[in-house]
């Protein structure tokens, strides 16, 4: 009986593990992770739901899923509205290994090991004095149920907001870090878990990287001292699936504008190079559009001709 | 010669025939065109009617166009005012 209960738990464990935790891409060439890209998963909005509300329930950005659903009101989508999921990724390019974080999409991807990613949505810095910043960098350190001692740039902050920050949160439910935070090399910056769970996938914090409570708690333990982090700046990504090259477009960061051209420049540079340094004809109006309107989700740009397998000669079948 | 004067009668007859009956038919006519002219001019009010009815629905819906388009403008503004709030909201 004792194992039959611990096998529900176990099993439910791997399930809500599998809603962040992807398969790494079965070829070698190939770099997207989730569901195959041409499959499209809806949900229906209830009346009462938000596009906040159904962010939250799948562990999605807020300005992931707003991308993913600009005939949606964020507010009202409505009773019986489809809503898409997006539950496919393509990997940024850089070394998989570690975490890699990247910051237009606002999404960390941890390479566990060689078969499994493991992808969260983050909040990061805010567009002005708070930044994030880029590079590479490793966990420093790591704190179970931390405290906060808000530093004099922040408490000013709120000062002349008219909000008297207290000088200290000890640990406890009521820590803006939440019940786990991560320490990066980077002084002053963090991973950690928060109360705000709302402001995930949007630009919030003081530069740390905000996750899901839930999210940093399966991810903490993973995670050891000294693993590599590398925060990259990719707006656009490109990435095969088998025969099909995807392209997967997000706003760019305000501090790093880019005009269409430079980013029409940047696109097919990137799918030069993910076709062995040859430019394929690609579907032109597709691109242009992945690119006035950023979805974040794969869109797919090219299909190469398939690898032709010599004709198979069939046998005949012999009794044996 | 004798087959020359008949047809000669013949086509005296014909064009006293056809004379007399233009006549009449022009009254006639005339008759007919007096007693359309009120329904022509009727016609003509009624085009005119119509003219100015579709002049103003054309406004009307110009109207409604313009008040759908300042109640899109607001309601856009409105949700952009709700997430800076939303933003802000979340800021630690």
């Amino acid at each position: 009986m004792k194992r039959i209960f611990f096998s529900m738990i176990l099993a439910f464990v791997v399930s809500s593990v599998s809603a962040v935790s992807l398969q790494a891409p079965d070829r070698s060439g190939d770099s997207i992770i989730g569901s195959p890209p041409h499959e499209v998963k809806y949900v229906t909005a209830k009346y009462e739901d938000t596009l906040i509300d159904i962010a939250v329930e799948h562990r999605l950005g807020q300005d992931q899923i707003v991308l993913a659903n600009p005939a949606v009101d964020r507010w009202l989508p409505g009773a019986g509205t489809p809503v898409r999921i997006p539950t496919s990724y393509i990997l940024p390019s850089a070394p998989r290994q570690g975490i890699v974080v990247n910051l237009p999409e606002m999404r960390v991807y941890y390479y566990a090991n060689s078969n499994q990613v493991i992808t969260y949505a983050v909040g990061i810095g805010r567009e002005n004095n708070w930044k994030t910043p880029l590079g590479r960098t490793q966990i420093a350190g790591k704190m179970e149920n931390p405290s906060w001692t808000p530093p004099p740039s922040i408490i000013a902050e709120h000062l002349a907001e008219g909000d008297v920050l207290d000088p200290y949160y000890p640990p406890g439910p009521n820590n803006p870090l939440g019940l786990f935070a991560m320490r990066l090399g980077i002084q002053g910056y963090l991973m950690h878990s928060t109360q705000k769970t709302n402001g995930i996938g949007m630009r919030v914090s003081h530069g740390c990287m905000r996750f899901y409570p839930s999210d940093i708690e399966q991810f903490f333990p993973m995670v050891k001292v000294g693993t590599p982090v590398n925060i990259v700046n990719q707006s656009i990504k490109v990435g095969w699936y088998h025969d099909t090259l995807y392209m997967e477009v997000y706003p760019e960061l305000e501090e790093t504008p880019a005009t269409y051209e430079q980013r029409i420049n940047t696109a097919l540079s990137l799918i030069e190079q993910a076709n062995g340094g040859k430019m394929p004809v690609i579907k032109g109006a597709i691109l242009k559009m992945a690119l006035e309107k950023p979805s974040g989700i794969p869109v797919a740009v090219y299909e190469r001709p398939a690898v032709s397998t010599p004709a198979q000669v069939p046998t005949p079948s012999v009794p044996r | 010669m004798m087959k020359a004067v008949k047809l000669s009668a013949l086509v005296a007859v014909a064009a006293l025939a056809t004379g007399c009956a233009s006549t009449s038919d022009i009254e006639n006519l005339q008759g007919q065109i007096d007693s359309l002219k009120p329904q022509v001019s009727a016609a003509s009010a009624d085009a005119a009617s119509a003219k100015a009815a579709a002049a103003e629905a054309a406004a009307k819906a110009a109207a409604a166009e313009a008040a759908a388009n300042r109640a899109a403008q607001y309601a856009q503004d409105t949700n952009s005012k709700l997430d800076r709030l939303f933003k802000k909201s979340q800021h630690k």
